[in-house]
């Protein structure tokens, strides 16, 4: 297959850029282009044409990626041109059907299987595409392959370069599974160490059948030996039991024998009744009983006659108990009238002395004194004497009421009479009533002297800011009205001069510094090229040529004077050698001459580019001038010459300032007069309107004018005010007037009517019309105490005296009937006396009563208590009565016989029961016959020697089922713990899990350790296929490539492993790792070309890109290499990439016409 | 109405297979799996209140001789006799080779057929008659069925019988009879054991086997279980199958025909292992052995390196469910596209198809054949016997190199190729 023509439509830098590679005798084309102009792209081209554009490519810069777009046409070269196939298609970028007809009808992928097989891109690429990095890779490979003949061969054939790389990491694989050494970190190890644990747990844990049978019937025996060992332990203890019982019971058998003899011996002696258990206790109750009742019985009689004694030895009066309330009564009334005697002398005297004072008092009115009636009709009537004591008392509140509504009047009159004086007294009422609204407006001004000396601070202030002012203006300082009148630029017009300005400075920066740039750049560049020049030494031609002159020189001297031959042969020698060394020196180092005129190249190139910004910044400095001198024009003709631009916007700005200032003062200085002139207007005003204008010449400041004249208003406002109140004042007291005058006449009126009334009054009584009020007022008092004494002689006369007697009189009357009655040997006694006596009797008669009584009630008792001993004694005896009958007793001692009797059986019946009883327990449910069989068989002494010998034998059993429990309870727990646990199960699954990763590990092992084996093997065979036919054709190509340095390759095949000899031509052989650097990568392309060549011998052919390869090669050898691939391409396209211009000349001369020469 | 389970092959303590265990397997849930199986067989018979039990041979593996599981056994038909079931053993091939069958002492419930003859178990207030007959030794290859005794009549007859019936051919030949012979037994149905996969026959006589209640590897996939038998007047009504296993084994074929890549052949793997996992009932484990098929670009990437395969495979099960995924083996047996290796080989096209066609000559050398055996016996001979047992491949290439050699070369040529292929990719990413 070879390409015909090659499409960049869209790709990389690309855009329809086409390349054709017509096909003569060789088909071989070299694509020139300097470096960066694509050769890279280019083969990327290539490789993503035939192969797809992959998912990611870097190749989008300029296309968008969905539009890169490469085409071309493939052909295959027949024998018959015309006969040839051809494949005309493009691919684009997609992620399916990218294959396209020219005018991108889809084509089908397979289209390309017959043209590539199955070719893969990477294959391609490491195959039919060699730069000179893979030429290096390829030598250092060699070198690594050295002692592998066919690794070297394979990878030199296939380009592939790392073969060895793919053994290690599959015997590291293997070596991580297995390897006969153990190691932990080997798989399979590890598998069979859990393969070995699991093992070994589950023998732990595993239960055989016959260890738990053994187990099993183990624990049965065990049980079996402990139940006959109870079963022992059971007779002997029965026969324990038996003897014990024996030794028991003996005793109790004698002893009932016993009380059973004794109760034959008591029924012998006759019938004995069995009284009942109490007899013995109740006969003895009774009989106590008896004797208790017997004593109190004649205790009892003796007190009853005691007491009648008593009764018989106490009289009771009768008759005077008879009148015991009478008397009781009598002796009373005695006592409450006990003070009546004396109390009678003292009222007798209390009458006299009041008697005493009635008289005295009658003596001083003048009435008659003789007795006690005369006077009461002497006094006056209650009723006369209480409207007397009434006028006396209304007379003082008349007189007080007439004197009070005279005060008021005079009062009231006194007051009117001094306000009319006052107001008469008050100033008068004249005041200017135009000073008030001058008073106002002066006021309005408010302190004028105050405000003129801010306002001429002011005026200072701003002259000094403007004098500031102008001085910064500067040398371009004029007067304010200069300055007003000026004609300056506005501020949008100086702002953008100023941005022009800064605009063209920064850009003429910028100039400079590319320029300061450049030139650094060109510095280096002619310093890198002086170094250069100096540590390579490139010839250059004129230097040949030079040298070749000299010797020319020389030449032609010595041929026009052969006679100095001898003299100049030596210079001329010397010349030859120069120029032969310089000859080749210069071919050998071309490489560097090339580089030398690249450099110088660049060095010219960055000269211009010096050059041309030099003009740049030239141009920017003549632009900024001109701006300059246009601004100064403009300064001028506004008179502010050369000032400059970066200042102007300032200036004007103080400028500004200047004239605002200027308005300012003016302002203030007006403001200032008009002050000055208002403030006289007020004060002349102001000095007329108090009343003094013409007087005073001069007029005072307007402050003292503003004072004086609010003093006076003030002064004016106060008189006016006190008018008003007088003139309220008067007007009230003249409405109250008449009504004070009509209440003095009222009182004036009521004390005449009270005193026609006492006038009457006293005189009917007798008393002088005239008589004092005060006189007739004693005299009053003095008869009210006369009748008041009178009255009490008649009451304690009536209400005391006389009562008492009449209490008396009736005592003496009861003490006489009394006495009569029941005591006439009291006769002459007092009454007093007689109740006395009477009542002390009657204590003592009631006295003597009250004891009889108590002794009756007495008797009674003790009688009483006689009769209930009595019928006690009864009852007891009766109780008594059934226990004789069961005894057949007929007494005391007969009944207390038959109890002994009785009691003395009953305990012997006792006796035997609770022997039989304990005979029953002893027993153990033995019959009584085997038991008394037992005991007569077994004496005592027996039983007890018999039980003495048991005892070993029965502690010897216990101890043995003890032990065996123990050993039963033990083997029961063993037996019983094996639960059927799952832990042999787990283990084995275990054991199963780590078989499964061991055959795993064992057959992975295998797999790819016969997957080395395999390998190793087929590259060897490789090798023994391929050895002959590719080492023929790389030897030639090799010696050409070097120049004949080596003649051939060959095998040396006597070691076990085979290895490659270069041979020299004088017959030296030399290993690959003794072969320079130079001659291992040529060794290496000519492997690779040898192994091309014979693929095209097995027909199948790919073009070969061989991209700068002989970058390190001389003329010579380049030449030598050009032949070669000359030579490969008359069977097989090759397409050699270059940027080196010079290497087309030398293709030409080498390979002729037949060189395609495509610029890129 | 009457209900009875019929079980066979519980293969108690026996162990799952081809597991290897890997960090985050399911190891606990699996270890005692036929075990838990039995269990939930026994508390579905607890919770059902059946009749009885019939259970067709083998409660053991013949050769296990862990006690325990015995024991293990007798609890289990201690629950059922709590419950009032009776059970109805009959032994097996395995069971009569193991020793624990004539030690064990099992409960009163469990009525055990004899070895000597066929013997008849009456059910008298259910009418059914049980007949079966143990097997004596584990080499019973006669039929026995010619010794059962005849049917009860008008009342239910049950045979159990342990036998590799004709058909069943994977399993021995063990107490061999046809299904002819079963129906005309006038029988009405069969309790069949020792055939581990399921089968059931309805008809006038119906014939099962359960299966067995686990399965124990990949040989033995899909739901596992017993059969829950309803009978009424005489005639079989129902049969109904409890699957009582606890760990699922499948063999899960993953396509990648469609894909190119190798990561991309391990998503389609997880997202199948997902899919079966979502497929699979509650919360079953499944112990999956993944395959990939199909004829694929990546095929040469998977094959390149099969060790790293499976422990991305690994990964994804826990990545997914470690508690329920466990991956028993990942088996690449997918295929190379024409184009990636030198199919046609008639054509001869560059270096790496050349070695992959000497490969393909590699088997006809006898010297390589000779020094690979050299390298293989170093690992053969120390392998333990039951690494042999558990690996077909190991056990035929210990047996006769000669002639497993071309099948592992076979295999061992796209490893290689494989490997060359990531080699060169590496050096152009370089």
């Amino acid at each position: 297959m070879r390409i015909a023509e090659f499409n960049l439509i869209r790709y990389g830098r690309f855009t329809n850029r086409s390349l054709r590679f017509q096909a003569g005798d060789r088909d071989i084309h070299l694509v020139v282009g300097p470096n960066e102009a694509g050769k890279s792209t280019l083969r990327a081209a290539l490789c993503d044409w035939l192969f797809g554009i992959p998912v990611r490519t870097p190749l989008d810069f300029l296309h968008p990626m969905p539009e890169l777009r490469v085409g071309g046409v493939m052909e295959r070269r027949s024998a018959n041109a015309d006969a040839g196939e051809r494949l005309a298609f493009h691919r684009v970028k997609a992620n399916r059907n990218t294959l396209r007809t020219p005018d991108d009808g889809q084509l089908a992928d397979g289209i390309l299987l017959p043209w590539l097989g199955n070719l893969q891109a990477q294959t391609f690429q490491q195959m039919y595409a060699l730069d000179h990095g893979m030429l290096l890779k390829g030598g250092a490979g060699i070198l690594s392959a050295s002692d592998d003949l066919g690794r070297m061969l394979f990878e030199s054939a296939s380009g592939l370069e790392d073969l060895g790389g793919a053994l290690r990491v599959l015997q590291k694989q293997a070596d991580a599974l297995w390897a006969p050494r153990k190691a932990q970190s080997r798989a399979y190890y590890q598998a069979r160490e859990t393969f070995e644990a699991a093992g070994a747990e589950l023998k732990q844990a595993a239960l055989r059948t016959r260890d738990w049978k053994a187990q099993h019937d183990a624990l049965n025996a065990t049980g079996a030996q402990l139940a006959a060992a109870r079963a022992e332990e059971l007779r002997l203890r029965q026969q324990r039991r038996r003897l014990e019982r024996i030794r028991r019971v003996r005793p109790l058998l004698l002893a009932l024998d016993e009380a059973r003899a004794q109760r034959q011996a008591l029924l012998a002696e006759g019938e004995v009744p069995l009284l009942e258990m109490e007899a013995r206790e109740v006969y003895s109750r009774a009989t106590h009983h008896i004797a208790l009742a017997e004593a109190e019985r004649a205790r009892l009689e003796h007190t009853v006659e005691e007491i009648q004694e008593q009764l018989k030895a106490t009289p009771v009066d009768a008759a005077l108990l008879g009148l015991r309330d009478d008397i009781r009564e009598f002796n009373e009334r005695r006592l409450q009238f006990r003070k009546h005697r004396a109390d009678l002398i003292t009222r007798g005297e209390e009458v006299s002395l009041e008697w005493v004072r009635v008289q005295e008092l009658a003596a001083g009115l003048g009435f008659p004194a003789s007795s006690e009636e005369a006077i009461r009709q002497r006094l006056p009537a209650a009723a006369q004497r209480a409207r007397l004591d009434k006028l006396i008392r209304t007379r003082p509140e008349l007189a007080v009421a007439l004197a009070s509504a005279e005060a008021s009047l005079l009062n009231l009159q006194g007051q009117i009479e001094r306000a009319q004086a006052e107001q008469l007294q008050l100033p008068g009422e004249t005041v200017d009533p135009d000073l008030k609204s001058a008073l106002d407006k002066a006021a309005e001004l408010g302190d004028p002297a105050q405000r003129a000396e801010e306002l001429r601070l002011g005026i200072e202030r701003a002259s000094e800011r403007i004098e500031h002012a102008l001085a910064a203006l500067g040398p371009w300082r004029q007067p304010p009205d200069a300055l007003r009148s000026m004609v300056v630029p506005d501020k949008a017009q100086l702002q953008s001069l100023l941005d022009q300005e800064r605009a063209e400075a920064a850009s003429e920066k910028a100039a400079r510094d590319a320029l300061d740039a450049k030139m650094r750049e060109v510095a280096r560049l002619e310093l890198d090229l002086q170094q250069f020049v100096r540590a390579f030494q490139p010839i250059s031609r004129e230097q040949l040529v030079e040298a070749r002159n000299a010797r020319d020189q020389s030449w032609q001297a010595i041929k026009q004077a052969p006679q100095s031959l001898a003299d100049r042969a030596k210079t001329f020698e010397a010349e030859v050698v120069r120029a032969d060394q310089l000859a080749d020196d210069r071919l050998e180092r071309a490489q560097y001459e090339a580089d030398r005129q690249a450099k110088a190249e660049a060095l010219e190139h960055r000269q211009r580019e010096r050059d041309n910004l030099e003009y740049q910044r030239e141009r920017a400095r003549m632009a900024n001038l001109q701006r300059v001198a246009d601004w100064d024009a403009l300064t001028a003709s506004c008179g502010l010459p050369a000032l400059p631009l970066a200042a102007a916007q300032g200036w004007f700005q103080l400028r500004r300032e200047v004239l605002e200032l200027e308005a300012e003062r003016w302002m203030m200085a007006r403001s200032l007069a008009e002050l000055r002139e208002a403030a006289a207007r007020y004060s002349a005003q102001l000095w007329r309107g108090i009343g003094r204008s013409g007087a005073e010449p001069p007029v005072p400041d307007l402050v003292f004018c503003v004072r004086e004249a609010r003093a006076l208003l003030a002064e004016a406002d106060q008189a006016q005010g006190q008018r008003k109140i007088l003139t309220q004042q008067i007007a009230q007291g003249e409405r109250e007037l008449p009504k004070l005058q009509k209440a003095r006449q009222t009182a004036q009126e009521r004390w005449a009517e009270w005193s026609q009334s006492w006038e009457a009054a006293v005189q009917s009584l007798g008393y002088e019309a005239t008589v004092a009020v005060d006189q007739v007022e004693a005299e009053l008092l003095v008869m009210q105490q006369v009748e008041q004494r009178l009255e009490r002689i008649r009451s304690i006369r009536s209400e005391r005296i006389e009562t008492m007697q009449a209490d008396l009189d009736g005592l003496a009357t009861t003490a006489e009937s009394l006495r009569a009655r029941i005591a006439p040997e009291l006769a002459g006694w007092q009454p007093e006396a007689i109740a006395l006596e009477l009542a002390e009797r009657l204590d003592r008669a009631q006295q003597a009563e009250s004891e009889a009584k108590k002794l009756r009630v007495r008797l009674e008792q003790s009688q009483a208590a006689g009769d209930e001993v009595r019928r006690r004694l009864e009852a007891i005896r009766a109780q008594l009565a059934p226990l004789m009958a069961a005894a057949c007793a007929h007494d005391d001692a007969g009944l207390r016989r038959a109890i002994e009797r009785s009691d003395a059986r009953r305990a012997v019946e006792e006796r035997i029961q609770a022997l039989e009883h304990d005979l029953i327990e002893a027993a153990e449910s033995v019959p009584m016959e085997q038991l008394r069989e037992e005991c007569e068989r077994v004496g005592a002494d027996a039983a007890a020697e018999e039980l003495a010998q048991l005892e070993p034998a029965a502690i010897d059993t216990i101890d043995r089922i003890a032990s065996l429990s123990n050993a039963f309870g033990a083997q029961k727990g063993t037996f019983e713990a094996l639960d059927g646990h799952d832990r042999a199960a787990r283990a084995e699954a275990k054991r199963q899990e780590a078989i499964a990763a061991m055959a795993e590990s064992a057959e992975q092992y295998l797999r790819i350790q016969t997957a080395v084996r395999l390998l190793r093997w087929s590259i060897e065979k490789f090798r023994e296929t391929s050895q002959g036919p590719m080492l023929s054709r790389a030897s030639s190509i090799f010696s050409r490539l070097t120049l004949d340095s080596f003649r051939r390759l060959l095998v040396d095949s006597v070691n076990t492993h085979p290895r490659l000899i270069c041979v020299r031509p004088d017959g030296a052989q030399l290993d690959v790792s003794g072969l320079s650097e130079g001659s291992r990568d040529q060794l290496y392309l000519a492997l690779r070309l040898a192994a091309l060549e014979l693929q095209v011998e097995q027909g199948y052919t790919m073009p070969f890109m061989a991209d700068d390869l002989f970058i390190n090669f001389d003329d010579e050898r380049t030449s030598a290499g050009l032949r070669v691939l000359g030579d490969l391409s008359q069977s097989m396209q090759i397409i050699f990439l270059t940027h080196h211009d010079h290497l087309v000349p030398l293709a030409r001369k080498v390979l002729g016409d037949a060189l395609n020469v495509v610029q890129l | 109405m009457m209900k009875f389970i019929h079980a066979a092959d519980l293969h108690l303590d026996s162990p799952l297979t081809g597991l290897s265990s890997y960090a985050d397997a399911p190891v606990d849930r699996l270890r005692t799996a036929t075990r838990d199986a039995f269990n939930r067989l026994v508390s579905r018979a607890i919770e059902e209140q059946v009749d009885f039990m019939v259970i067709a041979g083998d409660v053991y593996d013949g050769d296990w001789r862990d006690f325990n599981t015995g024991l293990y056994f007798v609890r289990q038909m201690g629950r059922l006799r709590q419950a009032g079931i009776s059970v109805y053993l009959l032994h097996g091939n395995h069971d009569a080779e193991s020793e624990m069958t004539r030690t064990l002492e099992l409960p009163d419930n469990v009525h055990t057929f004899s070895a000597r003859t066929a013997q008849t178990f009456r059910v008298e207030h259910l009418k059914v008659a049980l007949h079966g007959r143990s097997f004596r030794s584990a080499a019973i290859t006669e039929n026995l069925l010619p010794g059962y005794p005849n049917p009860v009549s008008g009342w239910l007859n049950i045979g159990v019988l342990h036998t590799a019936l004709e058909g069943h051919a994977e399993h021995a030949r063990y107490a061999p009879c046809s299904l002819a012979e079963l129906r005309a037994r006038g029988y009405q149905y069969w309790a069949l054991g020792h055939v581990h996969q399921r089968w059931i026959e309805r008809g006038a006589v119906t014939i099962a086997y359960p299966g067995n209640l686990q399965g124990r590897h990949i040989r033995e996939p899909g739901p596992r279980g017993a059969l829950l038998i309803t009978a009424s007047a005489g005639e079989i009504v129902d049969v109904e199958v409890l699957e009582v296993d606890v760990v699922r084994w499948q063999t899960l074929d993953v396509h990648i025909g469609e894909i190119s890549d190798r990561s991309g052949a391990i998503r389609a793997a997880g997202l199948a292992l997902e899919q079966a996992l979502g497929a699979a009932p509650g919360e079953l484990p499944l112990a999956i052995r993944l395959r990939f098929v199909g004829r694929s670009a990546a095929h040469m990437d998977l094959v390149a390196d099969e060790v790293q395969l499976r422990q991305e495979m690994l990964a994804q099960a826990v990545a997914i469910d470690p508690d329920r995924l466990w991956i028993e083996k990942v088996r690449v047996e997918s295929s190379a596209p024409d184009s990636q290796i030198g199919a046609s080989l008639g054509e001869r096209k560059g270096t790496l198809t050349d070695l992959a066609r000497l490969m393909l000559e590699a088997s006809e050398d006898p010297s390589l054949l000779s020094s690979l055996h050299d390298d293989w016996r170093l690992l053969l001979e120390t392998l333990p016997p039951e690494v042999l047992k558990a690996s077909a491949d190991l056990r035929a290439l210990r047996q006769d190199p000669m002639v497993a050699a071309p099948q592992w070369l076979q295999r061992a040529a796209p490893l290689a190729m494989g490997q060359l292929a990531q080699a060169s990719a590496r050096a152009s990413e370089s």
